[in-house]
């Protein structure tokens, strides 16, 4: 009798998938890199209750503590006085079609003072990021990729450097450092040069782009994410506004 | 004849090994895992030349584990070699033998979810190894204690069973603890378990009287253990959540862990003390023993009527299919267990069941009791954690009426047969459940012909058996009113046929099952019309093959006409 329903189950199994159909191949042949004339430029604004900042507590780890003369902000949220976003990763997520070979200058993850320099930025596949450690304490950098793998470095002296290099696209890879726990840093990995960062003016700007209809896509690690579809003709520019509330 | 000195640091490597597994909680708390990320050398240092200077931040708590860590390995080391060559017993140099294989594994584990940054099975692993070792070198201090050999065997009844399963229970919840801490999944089975363990606190503070030290102990613990884990539920953090967490953050879920270490240390400790005391090691009993009391047969036929229901639920999740299966078998077994246990006085009594085996004595009571409890809080933690709250709920719910309601109700009244159906038709509804996730009218209507069913399958067997029903003092209905038994088997027979029609009628199946299913149910009501007139024991045999025949043969049709 069991034999019997565990056999009426698998041809139920059999019979409840539907034939494959093969799928087409990918194209052979990609279009070569155009160099674009248009721009998106703009800023990332904050608007709201501004939250009380919070302050790290870095006492863990003496050298830490002595390396500022200060008490050092929480980093997750930092407004500008213009009122704009700092730390915001911009990028054209949908509507490219070219490919585009990586940069060979690396890209510079530091850490200084115990905290990552800088603690946001952008990277494209296959171009190197160099990860330095300023500091005379010791750290561990750990890289929690998901499309690409995880790692975990020990950099116990300073001036230590490693190279490493990403092969996937993922937006975004974090960082944290195990001794000290309020480190973090997240790298925005896409295969393409069009991404900024903004900084302290709050302003990214994505040049020599092609013409063409693009998803433009602005991350911040506490504020989620938010997206504006652009048209750009070539040669021209368009000035953007992201807006995040909390 | 042991020495004092093995005894003394017998109970220190116990007390070191209570402070490592504190110590990697606190690792685990303060999320210091990979704050050293070579292995077994620290910052390509080796161990124990590391500068204490250097243990800044998380290096203090990881390199401070495995500090900790090598010291308790030399000690279960010195143990284990005492034992094995300069003494006689042979538990107690079998348990150091097996203290130094753990702590060797131990260490490979915590060498291995460093090198493979923190995978949740090896860190579970790791967690679960550490609770059991550390009930190893308990024992090891009660071996080599001056008056073990001293301890006089006295009948300790039912408490070796509560003791045990109150052991293993405990030793589950941290498993389940462990789960959450490392892959953020189990919550809602650590908080049914607990529901579990506090049952069984209860019982054993009601059953063990004469262990009034650790058993008031255990309680208290388990009070504290409560209200710390309710406060831990509240502030925690997931493990990859960013930003810095408050002490309190990392001190509540670190003193919820020793807690349970404590918990499961006093609970082994009762247990270890127990089972001396109850006379030697248990004897091996035959394995076919234990099978049968798990009632192999229903256990299958429950199976097939839960995979129906996850089936007609339309899941095509199998692997999902199989962890419902374990669950709800192991559930169900468990369940059969503990009937077994509570009906041995009963079972001696008549024929059908004296060879059954605690009747035949070849399984202690206590063992049963241990095992049943076991099997469904496995089961249902199971179900609770892989698949849902649901499934998980439903078959504890029909565990409680099998084994707490219709069990005692047998010797109370006739009404059994339709209590024990609702039990007896919950499995298609934990199938359903497991595939969707809630329960709609489909899942009711298998319910309803499994209720229906089981009338006239077990009034044949009530029928046959009366006469050894009657010496058991079951209040079988052919017993109580023998018209009513036929009169009830013609009503439910041809109500069967009625409900055995609803899955048509609700689009669960199509024509073939309709014309099927009515001429079975017109099949069986023959059969049972031939039994209400000639009332022989050949006649009610016929009927209940007919109705072990016939539910296969309609579950089959079903699933034909959904092919």
């Amino acid at each position: 009798m069991k034999t019997l329903f565990v056999g009426l189950l698998v041809l139920a199994v059999g019979c409840g998938k539907p034939a494959e159909t093969p799928t087409a191949p990918p194209p052979l042949a990609e279009p070569a890199p155009v160099a674009g004339t248009a721009t998106i430029a703009g800023k990332v604004l904050f608007t709201g209750d501004v939250p009380k900042p919070t302050l790290i507590k870095m006492a863990a780890d003496p050298y830490c503590a002595s390396a500022h003369d200060a008490t050092v902000p929480n980093e997750e949220l930092l407004i500008n006085t213009n009122g704009t976003l700092r730390n915001v990763f911009v990028y054209v997520r949908d509507g490219l079609t070219g490919t585009y070979p990586p940069p060979t200058t690396p890209a510079v993850l530091d850490q200084a003072g115990c905290l990552y320099r800088p603690r946001v930025q952008g990277l494209q596949v296959g171009q190197p990021l160099i990860i330095r450690n300023s500091d005379d304490t010791l750290h561990n950098v750990h890289a929690l990729g998901d499309k690409n793998p995880a790692f975990n470095l020990g950099q116990p002296v300073r001036g230590m450097e490693q190279k490493k290099m990403f092969t996937q696209p993922e937006v975004m890879l974090r960082f944290k450092c195990d001794v000290h726990p309020w480190m973090t840093a997240y790298l925005g990995i896409v295969n393409h040069p069009f991404h900024a960062t903004t900084g302290d003016g709050g302003t990214f700007s994505l040049s020599a782009l092609p013409a063409g209809k693009y998803v433009v896509e602005a991350w911040h690690e506490k504020l989620g994410t938010r997206t504006q579809t652009i048209e750009l003709a070539a040669g021209e520019t368009k000035t953007v506004e992201f807006t995040f509330t909390p | 004849m042991t020495s004092r000195w093995l005894h003394r640091l017998a109970w220190l490597t116990a007390g070191a090994t209570f402070l490592l597994i504190v110590a990697g909680a606190s690792v685990t708390s303060n999320r210091a895992g990979l704050s050293v990320p070579d292995w077994p050398n620290t910052y390509d240092q080796p161990l124990w030349r590391f500068p204490f200077a250097k243990m800044v931040g998380g290096i203090f708590y990881e390199h401070g584990h495995r500090l900790l860590a090598s010291l308790v390995g030399l000690l279960t080391a010195a143990l284990a070699l005492w034992t094995f060559f300069g003494q006689r017993d042979r538990l107690l140099r079998q348990l150091g033998l097996v203290a130094l294989a753990g702590v060797l594994l131990q260490g490979l584990l915590g060498g291995l979810t460093v090198k493979f940054l923190l995978p949740p099975p090896i860190s579970i692993a790791h967690a679960a190894l550490a609770q059991a070792f550390f009930c190893v070198t308990i024992a090891i201090a009660f071996v080599t204690s001056k008056n073990w050999a001293a301890v006089q065997p006295t009948d300790a009844g039912n408490a070796r069973g509560w003791a045990l399963a109150s052991t293993i229970a405990v030793y589950l919840q941290l498993i389940l603890g462990a789960a959450i801490r490392h892959s953020e999944r189990g919550i809602i089975a650590h908080i049914c378990g607990a529901i579990a363990v506090i049952t069984l606190t209860i019982f054993i503070v009601r059953n063990l009287r004469q262990f009034r030290g650790p058993v008031l102990t255990l309680a208290g613990l388990i009070i504290l253990q409560a209200t710390l884990g309710i406060i831990t539920l509240y502030i925690r953090q997931p493990k990859l959540a960013p930003g810095q967490l408050t002490a309190l953050q990392v001190l509540l879920p670190t003193l919820h862990l020793a807690t349970g270490a404590m918990i499961l240390g006093v609970s082994f400790a009762l247990t270890f003390k127990i089972f001396r005391q109850a006379g030697a090691a248990p004897q091996p009993q035959s394995i076919r023993a234990y099978v049968d009391m798990t009632k192999p047969r229903i256990v299958t036929m429950v199976l097939v009527t839960t995979a129906l229901g996850f089936f007609l639920g339309g899941s095509h999740a199998w692997g999902n299919l199989a962890i419902a299966l374990l669950g709800v078998g192991l559930a169900t077994g468990g369940s059969a267990v503990l009937n077994n246990y509570l009906d041995r006085d009963v079972d001696l009594k008549m024929a059908r069941t004296r060879e059954r085996a605690l009747p035949a004595g070849l399984v202690a009571p206590a063992h049963a009791l241990a095992l049943g409890v076991t099997l469904v809080l496995v089961g249902t933690l199971a179900l609770v954690w892989a698949i849902n709250l649901l499934t998980g709920f439903l078959v504890l719910l029909a565990a409680f009426l099998y084994v707490l309601v219709y069990t005692p109700m047998k010797r109370v009244s006739w009404f059994n047969t339709t209590v024990g159906a609702i039990p007896g038709a919950i499995p298609p509804l934990c199938g359903w459940a497991a595939a969707t996730g809630h329960l709609d009218t489909g899942a009711w209507v298998l319910f309803a012909i499994l209720f229906v069913w089981q009338h006239p399958h077990f009034y044949a067997i009530a029928w046959m058996f009366k006469d050894d029903y009657r010496n058991g003092g079951l209040k079988m209905l052919p017993i109580v009113d023998p018209a009513a038994t036929f009169r009830h088997t013609l009503v439910y027979s041809v109500v069967l046929i009625g409900i055995s029609v609803l899955p048509f009628c609700v689009g669960m199946a199509g024509h073939i099952y309709a014309i099927g299913a009515v001429l079975l149910g017109v099949w069986m009501l023959a059969v049972a019309i031939a039994f209400t007139r000639t009332k022989t024991f050949a006649d009610a045999k016929r009927l209940l093959k007919a109705s072990v025949i016939y539910l296969p043969l309609l579950v089959v049709l079903m699933i034909l006409d959904r092919l």
